[in-house]
């Protein structure tokens, strides 16, 4: 289809518009966190580039509690990274088998896989929190990264079983021609071909871990253990009483590498995510 | 030929397994346990912080200032243990207590040590009134028998089966002062927000694609910045729309203060913060949709248009006649997960109002029986019945999409 020159202006507006809309609440943000106190509080003036752009939120944030803000994100690291392992080398294996064989209970694990999209995660809290304990993992990372890749699964197995139905069966079968095992077809020609979904599905599971908060605050205590999130939260806002500025701050530090690992990877991961993860 | 047979299928079950084994173990179990719970009185008297039979009660008592008042169950642990009514617990395993609130929280934390099975019975110093020093008790953890009759009173202390009493108390009209009952109003509610939602998520989203899909120059470019919102933590991204909405400091209201309109109360009045809550998860839920549109608009053949452009079609009868029908399989699919996903969007609506709860779908007052009554049955009958209006949502929908792909 060919665009008048009409066209193109519109669609550069249009999605220009769009554009600002998306990123705006990101930069408000990030103008926040180098905003001065006195700045912050401002009922009649707007100003997007701070006026006098002052480090200290950053400062206050980082050296808070000797330090503890590291130890957080430190802990999300780990469990985040643990968790996107796992949930990976999980999913794919499934997201396999659903895309190419039928078996005797296919059906069956599926819509499992759809129910538990349906229940309403936050009442499952309290059996898993019993159900933890029992297994006396309470309170440990281990436990927490048990929860959140299984929690993370059936979206990545979604995601992995579409972009594995893209690439052309004929392939497996060559494989078994010249004599691969099953295991052999899947790890030596289909996750080599899919590189790109397993790298996007890694880092949506790598964001569930990094985003999740009600788990994180039902099951751990201490403050040495917190995630970013519920750690956050407790240093510096609740119902009551939010500090914006480090609120601020703290929120840019927690999305800078997430975002980064986005803009990097972004051509893997949209490439990934547009060609296979849609057809259900 | 045979072993290689069953070899095979026996794979087969090895790359499923993995994942089944957790699913089953950390989502199947609980979730089956939940709905058993919705048939059982596990509510406050009968939830595990109290299996002492010691609960914290307000205020203090006169020469008991310096730790909590405590309320013991008659017949329970600690009033066999000597403790009376009006006792005040002074330590709880050589912590000192305060307050109320440290009260509950210790013997929270001694609960969680019992079930990690590094404690076995609790060592509690308590004061009674006249006394001058506290005196010691080490009370084990009762473990109530479980009472499978069906009970049909939910104040006994004991916990066993109450049948469809949970249910009831949710969807039978009780003597509620006036209104529609709690239940109905919040389905309605909840059914309004995923209507609105998943409607401007498919309708934006969409438009975004088509756009997109045109690829002009920097379309790379316009597509990476639209898909942010889905790279930002969800609880930065709610702390965000927060701090815009804020009433006195926030952007929106600072613009409508500079444009001489009064300023809107957004998240202190019902309506306004089911526009801020709609518009936040409007804003993060565009990009999953988009997304999605993208790749289906991408598999579309391009002589189709061309084609079409020869005949003489508008723009518009492309978009209803070849667009549309052949992105409906891509569509159907991401409308039923947008439903479900929005259906029980806890996030956005408890981040966003920072616990508040002035705008309560199903999900949030499932949370909210539990952790502010301890009503975990009352929860969990929630929780089961929002998983059966998705389920019945779900098979009227792919009803509907079969019986539409037999006429076409």
């Amino acid at each position: 289809m060919k665009l008048s020159l009409f066209d193109k202006i519109v669609t550069h507006l249009l999605l220009l518009l769009a554009v600002c809309a998306a990123v705006f609440p990101i930069l408000w943000i990030v103008s926040t966190s180098f905003k001065e106190r006195n700045d912050v509080y401002q009922t009649t003036r707007i100003e997007l580039i701070p006026p006098k752009p002052s480090l200290d939120a950053y400062r206050e944030v980082l050296t808070m509690n000797n330090g503890i803000f590291m130890r957080w994100f430190a802990n999300s690291v780990m469990v985040a990274g643990v968790t996107a392992l796992i949930g990976v080398l999980l999913a794919a294996g499934a997201a396999y088998a659903f895309s190419r064989f039928k078996f005797r209970g296919k059906r069956p694990m599926i819509f499992f896989f759809l129910l538990t999209q349906m229940f309403p995660g936050a009442v499952l809290l309290v059996p898993l929190y019993f159900l933890l304990a029992r297994a006396g993992i309470l309170g440990t990372f281990t436990g927490l990264i048990l929860a959140y890749s299984t929690v993370g699964l059936p979206f990545g197995v979604w995601m992995l079983k579409g972009y594995f139905d893209t690439i052309p069966q004929t392939l497996d079968e060559a494989g078994i021609v010249d004599g691969l095992s099953l295991f052999g077809v899947f790890w030596r020609i289909v996750v080599p071909l899919s590189l790109p979904g397993i790298a996007v599905t890694a880092f949506f599971t790598f964001l569930t871990a990094w985003n999740e908060y009600m788990f994180a605050l039902a099951f751990m205590t201490g403050e040495q253990n917190y995630l970013l999130p519920v750690g956050m939260a407790a240093a510096f806002g609740d119902q009551y009483q939010t500090f914006w500025s480090l609120m601020a701050a703290a929120s840019v530090l927690t999305t800078l590498p997430v975002l980064i690992v986005f803009v990097l990877a972004q051509k893997f991961l949209v490439g990934g995510l547009t060609q296979g993860g849609v057809k259900g | 030929m045979r072993p290689k047979r069953l070899w095979r299928a026996l794979a087969i079950y090895l790359f499923v397994i993995p994942a089944m084994i957790p699913m089953t173990l950390i989502v199947g179990v609980p979730l089956v346990q939940t709905i058993f719970f919705s048939f059982t009185n596990l509510h406050e008297k009968n939830f595990s912080l109290w299996t002492l039979g010691l609960a914290p009660a307000e205020g203090n008592t006169a020469g008991c200032d310096a730790g909590a008042r405590a309320r013991v169950e008659k017949g329970g642990p600690a009033a066999r243990a000597g403790m009376t009514d009006d006792c005040c617990v002074v330590e709880i395993n050589g912590e000192t207590v305060r307050s109320s609130p440290a009260l509950r929280r210790l013997l929270g934390k001694a609960q969680r040590e019992f079930l990690n099975k590094k404690i076995s019975a609790v060592d509690i110093a308590y004061q009674l009134a006249g006394d001058a020093s506290p005196r010691h008790a080490s009370m084990k953890f009762d473990r109530q028998p479980f009472d499978w009759s069906v009970n049909p009173d939910r104040n006994r202390s004991t916990w066993g089966m109450v049948g469809w009493r949970n249910y009831r108390d949710i969807l039978v009209p009780g003597n509620e002062a006036g209104g529609t009952p709690t239940f109905y109003r919040i389905l309605g509610i909840t059914a309004l927000w995923t209507f609105i939602n998943v409607a401007l998520h498919y309708i934006i989203g969409l438009g975004l694609a088509l756009l997109l899909n045109r690829n002009v120059p920097g379309t790379r470019f316009y597509r990476v910045l639209l898909l942010l919102p889905w790279a930002v933590p969800v609880y930065v991204s709610a702390f965000s729309w927060r701090w815009l909405f804020n009433n006195q400091y926030g952007f929106i209201n600072v613009i409508l203060r500079k444009l001489s309109v009064s300023p809107v109360p957004w998240l202190s009045d019902s309506l306004w913060t089911f526009v801020a809550v709609t518009v936040t998860n409007v804003w993060l839920g565009i990009p999953f949709m988009m997304v999605s549109l993208l790749a289906g608009l991408q598999t579309i053949p391009g002589d189709l248009y061309e084609a079409a452009e020869i005949d003489g079609c508008t723009r518009w009868q492309m978009l209803r006649t070849i667009t549309l029908p052949l992105l409906r399989p891509v569509s159907l699919t991401i409308i039923l997960l947008g439903a479900i996903w929005t259906f029980n969007m806890f996030n956005v609506i408890w981040l966003v109002q920072g616990g508040g709860n002035m705008v309560e779908i199903l999900a949030t007052y499932a949370f909210r029986l539990f952790r502010d009554n301890q009503d975990y049955a009352g929860a969990a009958a929630y929780g089961t019945i929002i998983l059966l209006l998705l389920l019945i949502f779900s098979m009227f929908y792919l009803r509907i999409i079969r019986r539409g792909e037999q006429t076409v």
